[in-house]
């Protein structure tokens, strides 16, 4: 009879140990998951940010003299396309395709675009302009598992 | 129980409560703060979203057509 309440007790104990260790010595906060399309309508955003401050960069730096204006015009152009690509994004992440299709398109539409390849075809000081915006897309193309651009 | 068991199960339970307590009130405010949302609240938390970068992407295209109808006659300034 002793010896079986002497086991109820250590049991009790052990499991009451065993709650404070693993629960309540170090208590952990589980950080919420992000719906992916939201995700993507945060970078989409960032992705905003980057081509207005890529486009008044460009601007001052014409005005600087440190490219040309058909330099200029040329990284503009590409801006253009990310802006119209990014819009296009949106309208996809709104519309009723369900994710893996939306992911599908996203990822086709940034390649499309070819901006990966613009730096190649552009001096340093102009190239570093469209890096910003090529970071940020590249970021939605690892989000979504898509190639780096 | 033996009196010295009932103490250092209190003794135990006293170190835990705190803790459970705290674990409690951190999902509590976790809940509080990020709510399941719902497939229609998400959605237009993606349409505000959206629409707040399309602005951004309107503003941009608008100002380089600008730029460009601007400088579109003039010579390009020489590189340095």
């Amino acid at each position: 009879m002793l010896y079986k309440r002497q086991s109820r007790d250590l049991l009790i104990l052990v499991i009451i140990a065993l709650f404070i260790t693993t629960n309540c010595a170090k208590p952990t906060t589980t950080t919420p998951v992000t719906p992916a399309n939201v995700q993507m309508a945060q970078l989409s955003k960032t992705i905003a940010d980057a081509e207005s401050t890529a486009s008044k960069t460009l601007i001052a730096l014409r005005e600087n003299g440190k490219i040309t204006q058909s330099e200029t015009q040329v990284v503009q152009n590409y801006i253009v396309v990310a802006a119209t690509t990014g819009k296009s994004m949106d309208a996809e992440l709104v519309s009723a395709d369900d994710w893996p299709t939306q992911k599908s398109k996203i990822i086709q539409m940034w390649v499309a675009t070819g901006i990966g390849q613009a730096k190649s075809s552009l001096s340093p000081t102009a190239g570093l302009v469209l890096d910003s915006i090529l970071s940020a897309v590249n970021q939605i193309m690892t989000a979504i598992g898509g190639p780096t651009i | 129980m033996s009196p010295a068991a009932i103490q250092l199960l209190l003794a135990l339970l006293n170190a835990a409560a705190p803790g459970a307590i705290l674990l409690v009130q951190d999902i509590i405010a976790l809940f509080h703060k990020y709510p399941a949302l719902t497939p229609a609240q998400i959605l237009a938390v993606v349409e505000s979203l959206t629409k707040s970068a399309d602005l951004q992407y309107d503003a941009v295209i608008a100002e380089i057509l600008a730029d460009q109808a601007a400088h579109s006659t003039q010579p390009a300034p020489k590189v340095p």
